[in-house]
């Protein structure tokens, strides 16, 4: 035998020891299923997202996962630490072989020289795909103070992330509330609170800061949500506080002090209060505006006096009719009196199809994100029937996006260390159901266990925005155009 | 007559590479001598400024940016700065890796030794180290640039410049800033030299340069210009010494021009020997030591010293420190009562240290400033405010990053809150450390078990006296948050005692012995003293009503030390000045002499 031939067969017997294939002999089944993290058991998965990589929390020396879908094909992969990496492209036809189908897993575990086989766990494979893009602010879970900020994108049918706006390139300055126009992805906006400050609207190639702190509007621009036609932004105004609790399982509350709604015309360049009876008595908050555009949804709590105990704010949900050829609204009317439940409403959202407005419910305030108790809620427009929704946890469910076919809802969730928000995505059926949520994958399975970010503001969309930070950089340094402040 | 000529020089060529090997050796060691003996705090301080981890992670985070690789570099080696041997070794190492480089060019450019400006480098770095602020990654971020423009003219003249030209963005990339040192040298060696394809050289090299910064400031990273300028440099890590460190990099850039400057004669006697040249080390490096024995601070080390023994919880050493090496430091004060509080000793022996009657040593407030953002969470911890303790340390740790003292509060704070998800992710980070890995383990051992961390001497105890009901901190104003503490736990003998400190240095006596049934209700059998003194003065001045007291009494012999403290005042009532000297040898360390002198 010469060198060459030495060298095939070293390799060829390390592949053999090395790869596992399925074990011929199961020596013992265990009659319960495999504890796997993250939890992607029994879970309804979209068409085109990338695979669940997970690993197994049971004890072996070598595994095998066998992945078998319901039209027959199959894909199978080996680990010796119970962490499995499933090939993309592999995956990615098995899923398409297995539309509306379910694919069924099957773990072993080698202990011993005795191979296990655990009991077989599915995911349903949904025909409706989910939007391509997820976007996120990364930044730590902190309190006042923050240097690296990022809002990334992430391609949701990979694993491929690309930073969208680095605040490093605008003097750390803070970057938030990215928003999409979910009729038309290719309107997009974010804030930039700082030296740099504004309104960040990408028109075509162009991103154009556009000053919203104007004689009427004071404290500037908060939440923001796009108009469906693209030519309104319906913003909260809000003046906050922090404050911090000195018992443990609370960190931080954030309370608005004074808060309106204020309506930005892009056309015009006019800015103006929107017509919701305001007076001076309410705190307005958290605009959402209907699929057709004619309603406007936000959230309303007594205006608080000097001397208020914030335990006692609570914001209802409440609507207003909206003309958008006038642009004048009709009369503020309840939606859901959260108040005469003791609750306070936050992030209402409407479906694409506009029957279902999913919001946050906790007990007071109007920032849920540091609320164990907020959870999910649900309310039919048609209705107006309140129900939970079934993908909560005991710790904070809040901010949630609709994915551009009403399918899929994805929302943060504090489920897994309490402290840090993860991506999690659940399946809403054409009747409303949501089925159990599971977390936004990524290639190593370990990732959450070592990240610190907290994921913030997940957003779907269909368009993939991209800026170079050159241009980043010249349009913090330009002159920011003034939005003028117009009496409706 | 050959012969002996040909002795002659050989001897002399041996005194010179003699001379030259000493004055390497004494420049090294005057550095070492100098940050071992006098300046150890500085490898402390610096030490706890940052955390190397060993993980692919931390090494990706510094790849993302032009200069990362140097700054990556720069933590390493101050990881080793836990050991002040070490730090003093790995300084003057890299010093005099910068004399020796720099002489290395010289000897290139000009064909002779050189002697007078390497060592003028070397020693213009070493004079600003002695700042504590001023960061190892700028001598580092300099050495490279001599090393690859040595690099450069040494290897690459033979095989082709082009290549430096060629490879400057990826320099660049590793060295940030530093990189436009290098850019200097060889600019000036190109423009200087005799090569005929020099203005080629030159011409490609400021080409590839602005090519390489449009390209990476426009499409690559998320840095603004300045920083893609500058960074790993700063104002902050040079401890704002820009403009010294601008001048002596400057100096530096320079060499490729004043290494030709001939100042030696240029016939050379056959019998002179010894160049004359050689000794003008052994001028600088005096100078340097002069200079250096002016920069020794007892201020910053005593203060160093005293936070070191503060992170090893040696509390009653820093009080001892502190008593035998009196200080005005409000800082080093601050510790110390900190220290005081943990034994049990702040109304005890407050006056016996030099107090401000505003709290600052007492409490910091709140700023986002690194040095009173750093410190000021430990009283927060010591007196039970778990949450805000995390707060400060979390504030820190974003704004500047992960340090060992920092991360440490994390995961104590977390363990106490029973987050152990949250700790266990710090654990991890710290088990990346070099030098922490023994206290990540100890830490691992608290994880998911409450009976361990209810049983842990110190963290048990601060999980015991976390407030019982909420309230928002205020930490703008710190003593207020005292009260609605002990409205709730009475018990909450950290607390009391700062409370009452509080009022000591306010002067409130009447407060103070208002709050008397406070101490009885902690369980204390007596007293404390400074408390006893107010309470005698207000008694025997008939301030006002005592309280009720079950079995806790002012002190006999307390009484009869006022007594004697106000016959002397009053003996030396007609002046303030007499009655202050009068009373200091028996009282300065007592409530009565800081309430009537502070």
């Amino acid at each position: 035998m010469n060198k060459k031939q030495l060298t095939y067969l070293i390799a060829a017997v390390f592949l053999a020891f090395s790869c596992t294939t399925k074990p011929e002999k199961i020596n013992q089944r265990i009659d319960r299923k495999p504890v796997l993290q993250p939890d992607f058991t029994e879970v309804t998965i979209p068409g085109n997202i990338a695979p669940l990589n997970f690993y197994v929390e049971e004890a072996g020396n070598r595994f095998f996962v066998e992945v078998t879908g319901q039209s027959g094909s199959a894909l199978s992969v080996s680990s010796k630490d119970g962490t499995f990496h499933f090939p993309e492209k592999k995956w990615k036809k098995l899923l398409e072989q297995n539309l509306n189908h379910t694919l069924n897993y099957t773990v072993y575990a080698e202990r011993e020289g005795e191979w296990m086989q655990f009991e077989s766990f599915s995911q349903t494979v949904a025909a409706d795909p989910v939007d391509p893009y997820l976007y996120y602010r990364l930044l730590h879970p902190g309190y006042e103070s923050w240097t690296e900020i990022s809002i990334v994108q992430r391609n949701l049918e990979s694993f491929k992330e690309r930073t969208l706006v680095e605040n490093n390139v605008l003097d750390q300055n803070c970057v938030n509330c990215h928003a999409f126009n979910h009729k038309n992805p290719e309107d997009f906006m974010l804030h930039v609170r700082g030296s740099h400050g504004g309104t960040y609207f990408l028109e075509g190639d162009n991103l154009v800061n556009v000053n919203l702190k104007t004689e009427g509007n004071e404290n500037g621009a908060t939440y923001p949500r796009w108009h469906p036609s693209g030519r309104f932004v319906a913003f909260s105004s809000n003046k906050v506080v922090q404050q911090f609790h000195s018992a443990a399982a609370k960190k931080i509350e954030v309370s608005d002090l004074n808060s309106k709604l204020v309506l930005y015309d892009r056309e015009r360049n006019e800015l103006m209060d929107i017509g919701v009876q305001n007076n001076g008595q309410f705190m307005d908050t958290y605009p959402e505006w209907s699929p057709d555009g004619r309603y406007l949804y936000f959230c309303r709590a007594e205006q608080i006096g000097k001397d208020y105990d914030y335990r006692n704010i609570k914001y209802d949900l409440f609507r207003v009719e909206f003309d958008p050829e006038t642009r004048e609204s009709g009369i503020a009317e309840p939606v859901f009196k959260a108040s005469e439940a003791d609750k306070s409403v936050s992030f209402p959202r409407v479906s694409p199809d506009g029957k279902l407005l999913v919001f946050t419910l906790h007990d007071y305030g109007c920032f849920p994100i540091w609320h164990k108790e907020a959870d999910l809620y649900s309310i039919n427009l048609t209705d107006f029937e309140v129900e939970k929704l079934s993908v909560n946890s005991e710790f904070t469910e809040s901010y949630h996006s609709w994915s551009s076919n009403g399918r899929w809802l994805l929302f943060s969730s504090k489920r897994g260390d309490g402290l840090s928000a993860r991506p999690y995505m659940a399946h809403v059926s054409a009747t409303g159901e949501t089925g159990k949520p599971f977390i936004l994958p990524q290639r190593d399975p370990r990732f959450y266990e070592g990240f610190v970010k907290t994921f913030n503001i997940p957003e779907f969309s269909t368009s993939a925005v991209s800026f170079s930070p050159g241009k980043l950089r010249n349009t913090a340094n330009s002159k920011p155009v003034q939005a003028q402040w117009i009496n409706q | 007559m050959d012969k002996s000529i040909e002795v002659m020089r050989s001897t002399g060529q041996r005194t010179n590479r003699i001379l030259r090997f000493f004055s390497f050796l004494l420049f090294f060691l005057v550095v070492l001598f100098y940050f071992l003996w006098f300046s150890g705090y500085v490898f402390f301080y610096q030490e706890k400024l940052s955390l190397f981890l060993v993980s692919g992670e931390f090494l990706r985070e510094h790849l993302s940016q032009p200069g990362g690789f140097l700054a990556y570099l720069a933590t390493f080696l101050t990881a080793f700065y836990h050991f002040e041997l070490f730090g003093a070794g790995i300084l003057s190492l890299i010093l005099l890796l910068v004399v020796w480089f720099s002489a290395l060019i010289g000897k290139e450019i000009t064909g002779k030794p050189v002697y007078f400006l390497p060592f003028l480098v070397g020693a213009g770095l070493a004079f600003l180290h002695s700042h504590y602020q001023f960061q190892l990654v700028n001598s580092l971020g300099i050495l490279l640039q001599l090393f690859w423009f040595f690099a450069t003219i040494r290897i690459f003249r033979k095989i082709g410049l082009l290549l430096p030209v060629l490879l400057f963005p990826v320099w660049y990339f590793l060295t940030g800033g530093f990189a436009w040192l290098f850019l200097l040298m060889f600019s000036l060696f190109l423009a200087t030299g005799s090569g005929k394809n020099r203005w080629l050289h030159l011409g490609a090299l400021l080409l590839v340069v602005c090519l390489a910064f449009f390209i990476s400031s426009e499409f690559l990273f998320y840095e603004t210009t300045k920083t893609l300028v500058q960074y790993p440099f700063s104002d902050l890590n040079s401890g704002m010494q820009t403009r010294e460190f601008a001048l002596l990099a400057g100096l530096a850039g320079l060499f490729p021009l004043l290494f030709k400057i001939n100042i030696q004669p240029s016939k050379t006697s056959i019998a002179r020997k010894v160049s004359w040249m050689q000794f003008l080390p052994f001028l600088v490096i005096p100078v340097l030591a002069g200079a250096l024995s002016q920069q020794i601070d007892r201020k910053n080390s005593h203060y160093f010293h005293v936070e070191k023994l503060f992170y090893e919880r040696k509390f009653d050493e820093i009080i001892t420190f502190n008593k035998t090496f009196p200080t005005t430091n409000k800082l080093t004060l601050f510790l110390n009562n900190l220290a005081l509080a943990e034994t049990g000793q702040l109304t005890e022996r407050l006056f016996e240290f030099p107090q401000s009657p505003d709290g600052e040593t007492l409490f910091l407030k709140w700023e986002t400033m690194g040095e009173v953002l750093r410190r000021g969470g430990h009283f927060y911890y010591t007196v039970g405010l778990v949450n805000e303790a995390h707060r400060w340390a979390y504030e820190y740790m974003v704004i500047r990053g992960y340090t060992p003292e920092g991360l440490k509060m994390l995961i104590k704070t977390e363990l106490i809150n029973g987050n152990y998800k949250v700790a266990a992710k710090y654990i991890e980070i710290l088990s990346q450390s070099v030098f922490y890995r023994n206290d990540a383990r100890e830490f691992l051992k608290l994880l998911d078990n409450d009976e361990a961390v209810e049983n842990h001497p110190e963290l048990g105890q601060k999980k015991r006296f976390k407030p019982k009901t909420d309230f928002f901190v205020l930490s703008e104003a710190p003593a207020t948050n005292l009260e609605p503490l002990l409205e709730v736990d009475s018990t909450n003998v950290f607390a009391i005692e700062y409370q009452f400190a509080w009022l000591l240095l306010q002067k409130d006596v009447t407060a103070l012995t208002e709050n008397l049934p406070l101490l009885e209700k902690a369980g204390y059998n007596h007293i404390p003293r400074h408390i006893d003194e107010a309470a005698t003065g207000f008694k025997l001045l008939n301030m006002g009503e005592f309280p009720q007291l079950e079995f806790l009494r002012t002190r006999a012999e307390t009484e009869q030390r006022f007594r004697q403290y106000y016959q002397i005042f009053q003996q030396n009532s007609n002046s303030r000045e007499q009655a202050q000297r009068a009373l200091y040898p028996q009282f300065s360390e007592t409530f009565w002499y800081y309430l009537f002198f502070n």
